[in-house]
Formats: structure tokens, C-alpha cells, sequence
């Protein structure tokens, strides 16, 4: 019974599905859908499955202090905060923006602002004492010139302020751009009240993002989920995929010998591909265009040749798998012998 | 001689790391202007959209992470704003967990540029598990698959949902893809069974893998990495009435040029030591 009725449901529930592309009537279709919609469920359960078989197999080897004990510690930690945060956070988890302080970000110089010209800018924004999170607004900032430079016009949203101060030309980096006035460079900042944060300068004659005041303190609550993803999971991840660029040189360098034919024409195509593939390569004189054409004709031509076959041959091999696991002569699946 | 020859095959990979992190920061903190061209599979997803007429939906599975981001984020950016731009109500979903508290914000950060109201003018369904059997029931039937955005909102009680029941209630499918489910398996699953027009974004690996695809005429364009995203990049801030927006592409173009002609370099300084010395220890 214990192999039997998986079997039973295996074969019935295969043959229907396999109908699916044969018998078109509404109600045919409604059970289909419905059976799909178990699949779901199913597949979110093993979700469940998960967590509890990586606890079930990371929490023996913590108790008994072994090898590596202090690692599994931590991601069994790490995943029962996020879990634990998110649940309490619930569907307003993944809505909030930027949050916590506002450090100064990496300062630009302010191009020249023209003076008929006026800010545009986008701005997060939280009515104060509001507990939603913060929603994006535009805001057109009019300008207005003085003895001194620029300032906000008296019209202006007063949620914004703008200051400026001069900063000797000796002192920066003589290549950026920016308006001067004896030897000086004016360096504008456009902050916000405490309902603003994280303001971006979408238009302004040329200028690009303002600088922010450093050490600007946090103004409203932190939202834990984001936070965790926004500044541990995306940092990780995206070091964890960088590494491989390393890897790849190394091995490039030691596995890339043509050694016979056959390695010597991959080696020939992969650095083919790879010079034409990037704006350097299809500009090379003389060759660029040739050599981007034939970068084409390996991509048009051999590759597609191969993948294709790959593909047949792998959705033979699924039709045969798969025919055999509904038929029931494919039994790993169940486990056991 | 030969001992030098010896010596550069067998050199610690750390200068080989050391060189290959040059080659990638050089170019972040000194970028330089390249000039590319237009791959003809990028210009057809860009046609695709043009082609559209305002108000048109359009389904958009974002199924990435954050170690894809350099790849799909410019491309999917600049899709969002082509698609505010040109009036076109697009369709979130997506499949991978890791996408959602990424592209979330900012679609709404550029839905607010463009002025655009959530519910009548786009909408995010969210994200489901099951993979492949998703996709089957979005291929089927949207409402059963996605009963409520991801807000809580019915969907039908969204207007932009209204007759958008199934795959094929769309004229056009965008998938950006890192992998596994994607667009692959959007082919696999429901392209051919209702006969869909589906482009893509994919990361350069898989790139080789979809471009029989889009030989046989089952995806009708594609972006591949990169290049494709700063092509796609290009063209959309050239169009009338799109944001101004940064081209992350570019400065992501300027890496790869100095990385891959870097690769390039140790693989024939390995080879010329591999040849010289075997010539000398043949001697």
C-alpha cells in the first residue's frame, strides 16, 4: 500500500494532465486547473519542508559542538529573525523606502543652474507624525539669483531649504565642473524638513544629485525586513555572485591550452566571442566589423546548432523519465529501493 | 628561460585575482565613453513595445535577485520607464522571492514620476511559488492563480484587471530573467500552447541558451547581459517623454570591456608560455 497508492495517484493524475493538450472542454480544463492549484499549495509547503529539514539536520550538529557548529548557529539564527520580523511586520514588510540615517552621500559638484530654471526633484515623504511608509513626491523648486548665486525663490515649498557655501579652488579637484566666482566653487544643499528624506534632483539645467548634509539623524521608525534585506542580503548576494568573476580568471588562465584541435578552435571562439561581444572589441580597427559579424555567425550558427540538440535530446530524455515515473516503472521517487 | 616560462604558467592566482579587481575598479572610478551598437534582437523588443497601442497591457515577470542586478536591473529600469512613457499598463509578477522587495519599490518610485495610479494603471500581483505550475495557471487562468494583489486588493475589484484572464489576454509578455523558473520555461510552458509574444532580458550566461528561441520565432526579442541592457538603455532615453534617468549600463560596459580584454590577455600569455616552453623542453 505504501508504494502502491502513490503509484495509483502518479499514473491518474499523469494521464490527466497528459490529456490536458487533447481535450479542450470547459470542465476538462476546470479540474485541470484545479489540480494545478494543489501543485501550488504542495509547492509551498515544501517550502515549510525546508526550513524544518534544515533545522532538523543543522540543530544536532550545534548541540553536539561540531565542526563548523558556530556557522550553522548563525544561519539557523539568521533565519529565525528574518522569519520572525517579517511575520510581525506583515504586508507592510517590503513597502517601506530608505530608512535609518541619512549619511552624506558621495558628493557631486553642482553644475551652473541656470537662473530662469527651477529645481525638479524627487523627495520621500511621510506626513509628520504619520506611521505609513514614505510615499515618493515630485516637487519644482523655483529659483532665484542674489549677489551670492542661487537661492529657492520665496514661493518655494518651505519643507525645502537650500544652502550654499564656497569652497577654494586649491581644495578640489580641479576637473569637476561647477560655476565659479574668484577661484571658488559654490557648493550648493538642498535639504528637507523632518518629513523629507532622500531627495534626488531630477532636473536643474545640467545639475546632478545635491549634496546631502552628513550625519543627517534617522527620522522615523526602521523597517527591520527591509533593513535586513536592503542592507545584508543584497550586499551578500551580489559578493557571493562577484567572486566568480575571480574564479573564472584564474581558471581561464590555467584550463584555456590548445593543447590539440578541438581546444584550440574553443579557445579560438570563446576569445572571439568574448572581444566582439563587448563595445572595445567591435571597435578595433580594421577588424570590428568582421570581427562582431563572425561573432554573430558562431552565435547564429554552431551555437544554436548545438542547443538545439541539447534541448531534443534533454526533452527526450524528460519524456522518457517522465512517461516511466507515471507509468510506474521509475520508483526512486518514493524512495526505498 | 624556461624557468620564467614555468614560473608565469604556475603564477599564484592571486595576481591574477589582484589584476582582475584593477580591471574592474579602474574602470568604475574612471569611466570612459564607448561607442556601441544596437544588436538587432535588443531593437526588437524595443519595436515590440513601440508598437503598442497606449493603454495596452502588458504581463512583466521580474524573476531575479540581487546577484543578477547588474545584468537585469538597467534593463528593467529603463523597461518601466519606456512602458509609463508610452502609456502602456503593465502587469507585475513574480516567481522568485529575492525579486520582490527589489522591484517593488521601484516601480512605484517610477510610477510616481510618470504620475501613474496603482490599480488603474499598473498593477503588482506578486509573488507566488510553484514555478512551472504558476506560469501553467497564468497561462490558464490569472484570477485562480492570483486571487488578490499583493496589497490584499481583489482583483476583481482592480480596474486595470478587467478581461485580463489569461496569458494571452496580453499582446505582449516581458520576462526578465535570471534563471530558473523564467523565461525558459514561460516558452516551455505556454508560449507555444497559446501561441504568445514573449521578449526577454536574461544575464549573459544563460544568453546563449535563448538565442535558438529566438531563431525559431518563439521569443520575439532579447536582451542579453550587459550590452544588451545599456543598448536597451539608450534607446529608451532617447525617446520623447521619458525621465531623464541614469544609464547604469554604460559604466557596467566600460567593466566588461576591461575584464573580458583582461581574460583575453592571460589566456594568451598562458598560451605563449605553454607553447615556448614545450618548444624548449623539446630542444
Amino acid at each position: 500500500m505504501r508504494t502502491t497508492l502513490p503509484l495509483i495517484l502518479s499514473f491518474l493524475i499523469g494521464m490527466f494532465m497528459l490529456g490536458e493538450f487533447f481535450v479542450p472542454h470547459w470542465r476538462y480544463q476546470m479540474v485541470k486547473g484545479f489540480i494545478l492549484e494543489f501543485g501550488t499549495l504542495l509547492a509551498s509547503a515544501a517550502f515549510l519542508l525546508g526550513i524544518i529539514n534544515l533545522i532538523q539536520v543543522n540543530l544536532p550538529k550545534i548541540k553536539n559542538r561540531e565542526k563548523d557548529w558556530g556557522y550553522k548557529a548563525l544561519m539557523l539564527g539568521s533565519m529565525v529573525i528574518t522569519i520572525i520580523v517579517g511575520l510581525a511586520e506583515g504586508s507592510h514588510r517590503m513597502q517601506a523606502y530608505e530608512l535609518a540615517t541619512v549619511q552624506g552621500s558621495p558628493t557631486e559638484e553642482i553644475q551652473e543652474i541656470e537662473v530662469d530654471e527651477s529645481l525638479k526633484i524627487m523627495a520621500l515623504s511621510t506626513p509628520e507624525g504619520s506611521e505609513m511608509p514614505a510615499v515618493a513626491i515630485e516637487v519644482s523648486l523655483p529659483l532665484q539669483a542674489d549677489q551670492e548665486g542661487i537661492k529657492l525663490a520665496p514661493d518655494a515649498d518651505p519643507r525645502f531649504k537650500l544652502t550654499r557655501r564656497k569652497i577654494p579652488l586649491n581644495n578640489i579637484d580641479k576637473e569637476t565642473s561647477g560655476g565659479t566666482q574668484d577661484n571658488q566653487i559654490i557648493q550648493y544643499t538642498l535639504t528637507g524638513n523632518k518629513s523629507i528624506e532622500q531627495i534626488e534632483v531630477l532636473e536643474s539645467g545640467g545639475a546632478s544629485t545635491l549634496m546631502m548634509p552628513r550625519n543627517r539623524p534617522s527620522i522615523r521608525k526602521t523597517i527591520a525586513y527591509k533593513w535586513i534585506f536592503d542592507r545584508i542580503f543584497i550586499p551578500l548576494s551580489a559578493t557571493m555572485f562577484a567572486l566568480l568573476a575571480f574564479y573564472i580568471a584564474s581558471a581561464a588562465f590555467r584550463a584555456f591550452r590548445a593543447r590539440n584541435l578541438e581546444a584550440t578552435i574553443l579557445l579560438a571562439a570563446a576569445c572571439i566571442v568574448m572581444l566582439a561581444q563587448v563595445p572595445i572589441g567591435e571597435q578595433l580597427p580594421f577588424i570590428g566589423d568582421y570581427l562582431a559579424q563572425f561573432k554573430e555567425w558562431i552565435l547564429d550558427t554552431p551555437n544554436v546548432a548545438a542547443t538545439r540538440a541539447i534541448y531534443i535530446g534533454g526533452a527526450l530524455g524528460a519524456i522518457s523519465t517522465g512517461l516511466r515515473i507515471v507509468l510506474g516503472i521509475e520508483r526512486s521517487h518514493l524512495g526505498g529501493d | 628561460m624556461l624557468k620564467w616560462l614555468i614560473k608565469i604558467q604556475e603564477m599564484d592566482r592571486r595576481w591574477i585575482f589582484l589584476g582582475m579587481a584593477l580591471a574592474i575598479v579602474i574602470p568604475l572610478l574612471f569611466p570612459f565613453n564607448q561607442d556601441f551598437n544596437d544588436d538587432p534582437k535588443v531593437i526588437d523588443i524595443y519595436e515590440e513595445i513601440e508598437s503598442l497601442p497606449a493603454g495596452s497591457p502588458i504581463l512583466v515577470s521580474a524573476d531575479f535577485d540581487p546577484s543578477s542586478m547588474p545584468e537585469l536591473w538597467p534593463f528593467f529600469r529603463a523597461n518601466l520607464h519606456h512602458m509609463f512613457a508610452s502609456d502602456i499598463k503593465p502587469v507585475f509578477v513574480t516567481l522568485w522571492p529575492t525579486a520582490q522587495p527589489l522591484i517593488l519599490p521601484e516601480i512605484q518610485k517610477i510610477a510616481a514620476l510618470y504620475e501613474k495610479e496603482e490599480g488603474k494603471d499598473y498593477v503588482y500581483l506578486g509573488y507566488k511559488e510553484g514555478k512551472e505550475l504558476v506560469i501553467k495557471n497564468i497561462g490558464q487562468n490569472i484570477p485562480q492563480q492570483y486571487p488578490k494583489d499583493y496589497r490584499g486588493v481583489p482583483v476583481s475589484e482592480i480596474p486595470l484587471m478587467t478581461g485580463l484572464n489569461q496569458a494571452k489576454d496580453f499582446p505582449l509578455i516581458i520576462g526578465v530573467t535570471a534563471g530558473f523558473p523564467g523565461l525558459n520555461e514561460y516558452i516551455l510552458q505556454i508560449q507555444g500552447q497559446y501561441d504568445l509574444k514573449i521578449v526577454g532580458a536574461c544575464t549573459a550566461v544563460s544568453g546563449t541558451g535563448y538565442i535558438p528561441f529566438y531563431k525559431s520565432g518563439q521569443l520575439k526579442g532579447l536582451s542579453i547581459g550587459i550590452p544588451g541592457s545599456a543598448q536597451y538603455e539608450r534607446m529608451v532615453s532617447h525617446k520623447k517623454g521619458v525621465e531623464p534617468f541614469k544609464e547604469m549600463g554604460k559604466s557596467g560596459l566600460n567593466v566588461l570591456s576591461m575584464s573580458h580584454l583582461f581574460i583575453i590577455m592571460l589566456i594568451l600569455l598562458g598560451n605563449v608560455a605553454y607553447f615556448i616552453s614545450k618548444r624548449v623542453e623539446e630542444r
